[in-house]
């Protein structure tokens, strides 16, 4: 379960992204966190990631404060995180493969392993056919459950996806909106940052509402 | 273990693949690090050979010791010869000395008389005025410090009188090569913070052309040692390719100056050899360029991580 206690972000310069937001967000669910765009949500996934740091307050995972991670220890905790990004962030030099294997990779696991595990990644996006071709080869669909399968590929606890329809046309948006369900039936807490409204009404999800860096509405509370 | 190595010939395969995509920049910078990395190593190998001169030189070297003031008339001949026979085993015990060949004084005279004009004129003394003498031979490796204080005890001795030794054109000689050896020295420090500061500068191109790689990595859980491990290589494998560089300029230039040295040094009927490069100081400079590569990468990789890192905590 992930939990933020009175978390304060303030990025240089002076604003605060982030005011007093307390949430619970409880472990194998899958949540909607959404807002207009400045009012925070990338914060939120950022502060999860430890790609931020809180200003102030606690952002507990597994009821460890994560702000008290260094060094490799935070190597660690990303890797029972899965990202998933808007622009894929997939490296142009490396193969489909390669790219969704790099998390394995990190975590010292074997050649033999991380070729076999990227295969049933991509296997269950859709793209085992394409894991030799080169990510600028792919359409944005294709990219994005690219990045997906990279970000499941490590059996993650946690999945984070910051605006993963962001650039896809309705029909796509509802197929890889269709895959984070699935991840999350296999007992992985989603978290899910969109501005598109037509997947928020769904009963199975949670949702949390932000508005300019404060929680305007909460399913959980 | 195995998973380790693997990863490690991996990476390594990809840093060589890496330098061989951009071969102009690779060469460039090997070769202004062998040029850097050449001058302190030519001059190292000059002062290494001057060395081995002094070496041989004192092989011919000899102190001798005149035993005095005699006063003939109150000691009896073969008395005094006794004496000087104690003072050459004194002599003999002395670390720095290897031999010491003793002349009494009859035999002083007598080389004197065939040696010389004035022989005869001694023929008219009643007495020998001459003094016998020690033949000191000193250790072969001495240098030439060691050989103007081993001049001092002597001259210190009891009983002995004088001591004559041509030691100025030693202590010239040492003293150049003292010279060369701080200037290899000062070459090689400034030498060393050139190759640091080169390799630094390529490393960061890198970090700029492969940041977002970087960030993806740190992001999916990758340790500042795995984000590392690339750049430590390339920035090894460039020191590597300087020093093999160094190398062979190195090498071209010592067999140049091979023949008009030892040449000029036949003149001086001395056995000065520049030898080309052997195996152990070839083997150094390659350990040495490495290390450096290795240093200069790993600086500049702290200190960047270390920016990453902070910015997160919004420093
Ligand atoms: N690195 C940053 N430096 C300064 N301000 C930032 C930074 N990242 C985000 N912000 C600001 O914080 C606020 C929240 O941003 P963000 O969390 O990205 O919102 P959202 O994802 O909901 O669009 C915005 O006003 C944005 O300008
Ligand atoms: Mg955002």
């Amino acid at each position: 379960m992930i939990e933020f206690k009175q978390v304060v972000k303030r990025y240089p310069g002076g604003l605060d992204a982030l005011r007093h937001v307390s949430v619970f967000i409880p472990r194998g669910s899958i949540t909607f966190l959404t807002g207009h765009s400045g009012a925070g949500k990338s914060t939120v996934l950022k502060l999860i990631t430890l790609s931020e740091v809180a200003t102030r307050g606690q952002v507990l995972v597994n009821d460890e404060d994560i702000s008290l991670f260094r060094g490799d220890r935070i190597a660690l905790h990303r890797r029972t995180i899965g990202s998933v990004f808007q622009d894929h962030k997939l490296l142009p030099d490396k193969t489909v493969e390669e790219n969704v294997a790099l998390p394995l990779v990190v975590a010292g696991m074997g050649n033999r392993d991380c070729a076999r595990r990227a295969r049933a990644a991509l296997d269950k996006v859709g793209l085992l056919k394409l894991c030799r071709r080169f990510p600028q080869t792919l359409s944005a669909g294709e990219q994005q459950r690219v990045g997906i399968a990279r970000a499941v590929v490590g059996r993650p606890d946690i999945l984070l996806a910051d605006e993963p329809t962001g650039n896809l046309d309705p029909e796509l948006a509802d197929e890889i909106m269709k895959l984070f369900f699935l991840f999350n039936q296999h007992d992985v807490t989603v978290i899910i940052a969109t501005h598109d409204y037509r997947h928020l009404n769904n009963p199975a999800a949670g949702l949390l509402a932000l508005e300019n860096g404060q929680i305007s509405g909460d399913s959980y509370s | 273990m195995k998973v380790w190595l693997q990863r490690h010939l991996q990476v390594l395969g990809e840093t060589l693949m890496w330098l061989v995509r951009s071969p102009g920049s690779t060469l460039t910078t090997a070769l202004i690090l062998g040029v850097a990395i050449s001058l302190p190593l030519m001059l190292f190998k000059v002062s290494q050979s001057m060395m081995s001169v002094t070496g041989k030189l004192n092989e011919d070297s000899v102190i001798t010791v005149y035993v005095g003031p005699g006063k003939p008339e109150q000691v009896e001949p073969m008395k005094e010869d006794q004496l000087v026979i104690e003072i050459g085993q004194k002599i003999l015990q002395i670390p720095l000395v290897s031999d010491v060949e003793y002349v009494s004084r009859a035999q002083v005279l007598k080389d004197f008389q065939m040696e010389s004009e004035l022989g005869d004129l001694i023929d008219d003394l009643e007495e020998n005025p001459l003094p016998a003498m020690l033949i000191v031979f000193p250790e072969k490796s001495l240098i030439a410090a060691d050989l103007s204080q081993l001049v001092t005890v002597l001259a210190d001795m009891e009983g002995v009188d004088s001591v004559s030794y041509d030691q100025q054109w030693q202590e010239r000689l040492q003293a150049i090569i003292a010279a060369f050896m701080s200037g290899t020295l000062i070459m090689a420090s400034l030498m060393a913070i050139g190759v640091v500061l080169i390799i630094s500068n390529t490393v960061r191109l890198g970090i700029l052309n492969r940041s977002q790689e970087i960030q993806i990595i740190d992001q999916i859980g990758g340790t500042a040692t795995f984000i590392r491990r690339p750049f430590l290589y390339f920035g090894t494998l460039q020191g590597i390719s300087g020093g093999i560089v160094a190398l062979l300029i190195a090498m071209l230039a010592l067999f140049l100056l091979a023949r008009p040295v030892n040449h000029l040094a036949g003149l001086y009927s001395s056995e000065f050899r520049i030898n080309l490069l052997d195996l152990e100081v070839s083997g150094a400079v390659i350990v040495v360029s490495a290390l450096l590569g290795w240093l200069a990468a790993r600086f500049t990789l702290g200190g960047y991580i270390a920016k990453m890192r902070a910015s997160a905590r919004g420093k």
